[in-house]
This record gives C-alpha cells, sequence and structure tokens, in this order.
C-alpha cells in the first residue's frame, strides 16, 4: 500500500503540545491524520491512516516509549518519523539514533524549524498515486 | 679407675654434678651442687631432683625435662633455678644422660648460669616487642583498610548521590522546557483565535521570549556539570529562530568570543538580546532591508560586552523623553545583570551592554 504523502501522524502524551504541532503541520498545508498518547495507539493509527510522515515524542503514555513505537511503526508500516524530544539524554539519543530516524529534533521546537525538516523528509518521497 | 682422680675431678669441676636413679632421686652429689642449693652433700642425697627447684622451674621441669628423659632417656641444656636455702635463686642449665650399663642410673650437671636469666628475659622482651610491633602493624594495616573500605564507601556514595542530583536535575530541566512548549502552545493556539493584528503580534513576541527560555535550559540539558555551558551555542540558536520570523531581506548575524555562562546570566542575556533584536526589526527597517548584528565580546577582564546594532533608520528625536518615562524591560534586565547599557551614536542604532562577566563557579 502506498503511504499518503500529505498526512502526517502526531505522537505526544501531552495535548496542548500534538495542538501546536497540529497548528505548524496544518499551516504546511499537510493533513494530520490523527494523534497518539500511547505507542500502541499510534501503531494502530500509522496502520488505519498510512501516513508518510510520523512526528514522534520518546516520552509516551502506558508502557511502551516513542523509540518502540518509531521500531514498530517503521517495520510494519515504513512510514518516516521525525523525533521531536525533550530529553538529551546521551543513553536516549542513541537509541533514538539507532533507528535511523528521518530527523530528530528538540523541543522547544519552532514553526520554521519543523517546516524546514517536514519539506526535507517529503522530497524522499516517491510520486503518490491514488 | 682411680676412686680419688674421679673424686678430685668431680669436686673440682665447675660444675654441679650428681647421680640419680630412673626416678630422679639424688644417690650423689658433689660439694659445688650441694652449694648450689645451700644444703649439704649429704642432705641432698634421697630427694627428687625436682624439689631442688624454685616453684616455677617445677613446672618447667615437668614439663621439659620429664618430658625429655621419658622419650630421649636425656636431657640437654634445659634452664631452670635452683631454690637456695638463702633465697636467692641460682639460675642453671641442666643436663641429664642416661648410664652406659645401668638403665636405672643417669648422670646430670648442672652449669650456673646467671647471665642466661637476663639474656633470656631479654630474648622475651624483644619477641615480646617484636609481637608488639607486628600486633601494631597489622592493627595499623587494618585500620588503613578500614579506612580505605570507608572512604571507597563514602566515594560510592557520594559518586550515587551526584548521579541521582544530575538525574534529577535533567528531570527538572526538561520539565520546565515541556511546560515552557506548553506555554508556547496555549500562545499559540490563543492567538489563532484573535483578529487584532496587533494583539496577534504581540503573542507572536511573548512566544520568541518564551522560545528564549525554553533555549537556556535546552543548554543546560546537555551541559556535562548540568549548570554552565558555552554562550556561543545558545545564542547561536536563538538568532537561528529569531531570523525565521524576520523578513528574507533582513541579515542576522552573529559574533560571539566564548564564553561559560549559568542560567542566571543566560536567562536575561537571552531575553535582552531577543528584546534588542525585536525592536530592531519592528523599528529600524522600513523599507524592509537590513542586517542586524549582534556580538558578544570579552575584550577586558571581568567585562562582558553585548552589542546588538542595525543598519537602519536610527532613533525616533524623542527617544530619549520617552525611554526615561519608565523602566523598560531593556533596562531591568540590564540592571539584573548587574551591567549598564546606552545607545551609541552609529549609521542605525546600537545598543551597547556592559556587563560584568558571569561567576560561574
Amino acid at each position: 500500500m502506498m503511504l499518503h504523502p500529505n498526512r502526517v501522524l502526531i505522537v505526544d502524551d501531552e495535548f496542548i503540545i500534538t495542538e501546536t504541532l497540529r497548528i505548524y503541520v496544518e499551516d504546511m498545508g499537510l493533513e494530520v491524520c490523527g494523534t497518539a498518547a500511547t505507542a500502541d495507539s499510534a501503531l494502530e493509527m500509522a496502520h488505519a491512516h498510512q501516513p508518510y510522515i510520523v512526528l514522534m515524542d520518546v516520552r509516551l503514555q502506558g508502557e511502551r516509549d516513542g523509540i518502540q513505537a518509531s521500531e514498530d511503526i517503521c517495520e510494519q508500516v515504513g512510514s518516516k518519523v521525525i523525533f521531536i524530544t525533550g530529553s538529551r539524554e546521551p543513553a536516549t539519543l542513541e537509541r533514538i539514533e539507532s533507528h535511523q530516524p528521518a530527523a530528530v529534533l528538540f523541543k522547544p521546537v519552532s514553526e520554521g524549524q519543523l517546516g524546514s525538516v517536514v519539506q526535507k523528509v517529503l522530497k524522499t518521497a516517491p510520486p503518490y498515486q491514488a | 679407675m682411680n676412686t680419688g682422680d674421679e673424686r678430685g675431678l668431680a669436686e673440682t669441676a665447675p660444675v654441679g654434678l650428681f647421680e640419680a636413679d630412673g626416678d630422679m632421686i639424688i644417690r650423689a652429689a658433689n660439694t659445688r651442687l650441694a652449694n648450689m642449693v645451700g644444703l649439704s652433700r649429704e642432705d641432698l642425697v634421697g630427694r627428687p631432683l625436682r624439689t631442688l627447684l624454685t616453684r616455677s622451674s617445677q613446672f618447667v621441669y615437668a614439663l621439659k625435662v620429664e618430658h625429655a628423659l621419658l622419650t630421649d632417656g636425656a636431657a640437654e641444656e634445659i634452664f631452670l633455678e635452683l631454690d637456695h636455702a638463702d633465697g636467692r635463686a641460682r639460675a642453671v642449665l641442666l643436663t641429664v644422660i642416661p648410664d652406659d650399663e645401668n638403665t636405672d642410673r643417669r648422670h646430670g650437671a648442672l652449669f650456673s648460669a646467671p647471665e642466661r636469666r637476663a639474656y633470656e628475659l631479654e630474648l622475651i622482651a624483644a619477641r615480646q616487642a617484636v609481637g608488639e610491633k607486628i600486633k601494631e602493624e597489622n592493627a595499623a594495616r587494618q585500620a588503613l583498610s578500614e579506612a580505605n573500605e570507608t572512604l571507597e564507601r563514602l566515594v560510592a556514595d557520594r559518586t550515587a548521590a551526584l548521579e541521582q542530583r544530575d538525574l534529577l536535575l535533567r528531570e527538572v530541566y526538561h520539565r520546565v522546557k515541556n511546560n515552557l512548549q506548553v506555554v508556547d502552545g496555549l500562545l499559540l493556539i490563543r492567538a489563532r483565535q484573535l483578529d487584532d493584528p496587533a494583539a496577534k503580534a504581540a503573542m507572536e513576541e511573548l512566544r520568541k521570549r518564551i522560545f528564549a527560555l525554553g533555549l537556556v535550559h535546552h543548554q543546560l540539558m546537555g551541559s556535562k556539570d548540568l549548570k554552565t555551558f558555552d554562550v556561543a551555542s545558545f545564542l547561536k540558536e536563538l538568532l537561528a529562530h529569531l531570523r525565521a520570523d524576520a523578513p528574507e531581506t533582513v541579515t542576522l548575524a552573529l559574533e560571539v568570543a566564548p564564553l561559560a555562562v549559568d542560567l542566571d546570566f543566560a536567562v536575561p542575556l537571552g531575553l535582552l538580546i531577543t528584546e534588542l533584536a525585536t525592536n530592531a526589526l519592528r523599528h529600524a527597517f522600513p523599507s524592509g532591508a537590513g542586517e542586524i548584528k549582534v556580538s558578544l565580546a570579552a575584550p577586558a577582564a571581568g567585562e562582558v560586552v553585548l552589542r546588538v546594532a542595525d543598519n537602519g533608520v536610527g532613533l525616533p528625536p524623542d527617544f530619549q523623553k520617552q525611554r526615561r518615562s519608565g523602566l523598560s524591560v531593556v533596562d531591568g534586565l540590564v540592571r539584573q545583570l548587574g551591567g549598564r547599557i546606552e545607545p551609541i551614536q552609529t549609521k542605525g542604532v546600537c545598543w551597547e551592554a556592559h556587563l560584568p562577566t558571569p561567576r560561574t563557579g
């Protein structure tokens, strides 16, 4: 199945932050196909909506964190994961890097930063055929 | 063999001699031996040798002499003390050998050994001293190893406490940053609901200040000691953020010397630069193009000089009056940093602040 290059899934357990990111994403002319606060619902939504891009926080509600969610989504769905994390813990960063994310951004993330990273990742998308 | 000769030798030899039976009861003794105990030769006959000894030597006798006689039939050079009738014990060395023919007969000699006692005492004292010394050394070694263990434990405890502290600090910075992102989000969402462009712009400006605060905590989280960080990387990110919202025709340049700063310095500095740069963006370039240059240098010891300069239209004529009318955020921040700030006459506006170098010990 083709992934939708104009669809973005937002994964963060903080409502205000998912809403902020939603505004950023919609301002770019992209569609937010859903927001998830846990790794499990993130995977479920990725399966259901097939987004090309996932914005992923590391700390999530529930047992599993964003790195584990990313692993599953990359493997099963194939979406590009952009991490947006508040952590600068070397151990955490190492774990993120070992999963070869599309990009890593640090909170506080600005609209400009997110915009340029998303544009860069979108350039890797194959032409979409509905 | 001539009895007279034997008598002569036995009587003249410088040792106490005796003959005893298998139970070490004296059968004959020479005069010297009699003198050694202050008795007559006749009195000695029939007495067990043991009874001639001091009480403590009787123990030694039982332990050493009787044991040696039982196992070897002979004893050699055993140190003993004879109980003399005058009350002064005489130190001697006892040697006993069996008779060649009669198994129930033994021959004994008692050599006077007055020096031997002192020598033995010295030996004992020396041995004790060595023992004490070894004990002391052992105690010292033990104390040292205990002290080492205590120290190691202390270091381990301290390390664990520090690690715990670091963990907590990182967590606090993380949360502060996250909360600032939430505040930023709230402002963004609220700004979207506003129609008034001035109100919208005010919200956007607030968001810039909040971003500056968040950036400080972001730097702190990446800092090795969780306390200080290089101001250069901080200002680079801050300027990058300010640049993102500026028109493309306005350039923002940064020139910064390496300087370790902490939270107390970086927060007002970040806000100050944001304030001055935003002012420049807002007022300096009615034509929409120009350059803003931010520089931070440490030309003299103890002082940091911040300049925020633009090549725009300059300050309005009534600026000084406006400025004195109230304490601006800029003045307040500079005062908090313990410095002073003045506009310098240039083509545009150049704010120059002299600030004391942050103490980051």
